[in-house]
């Protein structure tokens, strides 16, 4: 028992994972501000009067965002986001990135609506500024450190599924499984993928309650640690249960499933492994071949040599 | 310390959920569609349509002024009480368009869909919940 609460927190993960989710991570933000969430960088055109401060703006002195804030805002998160992305001095510009970006989700979050799916990717810029240096590919080193970050990334992936049930029950009510609220989502931003199931409220329901059964379950992909290929093919189901979202409704929550592919063995992952190989085997191929060329020019040759 | 540092965190989402606010941001409720639709009511959808100087009027979308359609509907009480407020969102496409004609008038439109047994039946009402037009308070 202790042992399994134990490696719940602290089981050694490798550090080739760490190289790859500062790569995600940089690559998230290099891609969000174009082709994600575009309307965060237009805020910059908004009057201050339309600004509405969330708390940790109003108790911290920052300013109403203008068009530099914004501008300037992004331009530090692109700037620090490269190095981290390649592994240049990650720690250090790990925390000007999250700084920077925290910053950016103010901006995004401060106008009248607060969007839920960045929480899990803001712990993991925090936890892996706290990381050690890594290189991709390393599956001899371990840390604990390592270990419990990732955990605590993966405990706010889960919760984000886990309380927005709560959340339901409390805004929606325990009848939030009946109500017509995928009817009601579809109006407004429904596709071809899901148009069609406004003439089938029935099914709209079971998938309500579809919906919070899986929600309230997802806690178990933490608890089942010990069974790694139990826990990646949950993860890989939740994979697809967004793919279908998104299909359905065109909402992705891309920052959240950047964040949550630190359930994944990415240390297994090498591309200068996999270049060298390539190489290798190009070089290997090309050597067999000129040594046949020659062998076949001058079989003397090879005879006597 | 690290495993508390880890609680911490846990306890904090799951206290915001049940009693606390977005204001409380980044620690804020995760509440995307949560709340309950009545499958015999009326599903709403909100828009913000813009009149320029020649005379065309036309929707917006979120990108636009960065205003988006869900902060419309965050800040709708405010737009009600003080349809001026729609000036500064028309300054704002303004300053994202510097090329288009000036913009003359705004008005937030609200279309609800009626619904029965969470199907559409067809019928739609369309409400001006805000509207202004330039140099009409002058």
């Amino acid at each position: 028992m202790t042992r399994y609460v134990n490696g719940f927190f602290f089981t050694p993960v490798a550090l080739g994972r760490v190289a790859a989710m500062r790569f995600l991570a940089g690559l998230f933000v290099c891609i969000e501000w174009w082709a994600y969430k575009p309307f965060i960088i237009q805020h910059r055109y908004l009057p201050e009067d339309l600004y509405q401060p969330l708390l940790i703006g109003r108790i911290l002195p920052i300013p109403a965002p203008n068009y530099w804030i914004v501008t300037g805002t992004l331009t530090v998160c692109l700037a620090a986001a490269v190095p981290v992305m390649f592994g240049y001095r990650p720690r250090l510009f790990g925390w000007i990135l999250f700084i920077a970006y925290f910053e950016w989700m103010l901006i995004y979050n401060s106008y009248g609506k607060v969007d839920h799916a960045s929480f899990g990717f803001m712990v993991l810029l925090l936890v892996l500024c706290m990381m050690p240096e890594a290189r991709w590919g390393d599956r001899t080193h371990r840390s604990e450190r390592v270990g419990w970050g990732f955990n605590l990334v993966q405990i706010a992936v889960v919760c984000t599924y886990f309380l927005s049930t709560w959340s339901k029950f409390r805004y929606g009510g325990f009848d939030w499984a009946n109500s017509g609220v995928f009817t009601w989502a579809i109006i407004r931003r429904g596709t071809v993928f899901s148009d069609w199931m406004l003439d089938f409220p029935q099914l709209l329901t079971a998938a309500q309650w579809g919906m919070v059964a899986f929600e309230l379950l997802t806690p178990l992909v933490l608890f089942v640690y010990p069974w790694k290929r139990i826990q990646y093919s949950i993860i890989a189901f939740f994979y697809v249960f967004h793919v279908a979202i998104f299909a359905a409704l065109t909402i992705s929550f891309l920052p959240h499933l950047f964040a949550m592919a630190c359930f994944l063995p990415l240390e297994r992952v090498d591309p200068q492994g996999l270049m060298r190989r390539v190489r290798a085997k190009r070089k290997g191929r090309k050597d067999a071949r000129e040594h046949r060329d020659r062998g076949e020019s001058d079989p003397e040759l090879t005879a006597t040599g | 310390m690290r495993i508390a540092a880890t609680l911490a965190m846990t306890f904090a989402l799951m206290a915001t959920s049940l009693w606390g606010t977005d204001d409380f941001f980044p620690f804020a409720p995760f509440k995307m569609y949560s709340h309950a639709h009545d499958p015999d009511g009326w599903a709403n959808s909100t828009s913000l349509v813009l009149t320029d100087a020649t005379g065309r009027s036309f929707p917006i979308g979120d990108n636009d002024t960065g205003f988006r359609r869900a902060e419309l509907e965050g800040q709708l009480s405010r737009f009600r009480e003080d349809p001026e407020l729609l000036a500064l969102v028309a300054e704002a496409y303004e300053r994202a368009h510097p090329d288009s004609p000036e913009i003359t008038a705004a008005e937030v439109v609200i279309t609800s869909y009626e619904l029965k047994d969470g199907e559409r039946t067809g019928a739609e009402t369309v409400e001006v919940a805000a509207a202004w037009t330039e140099g009409a308070d002058a």
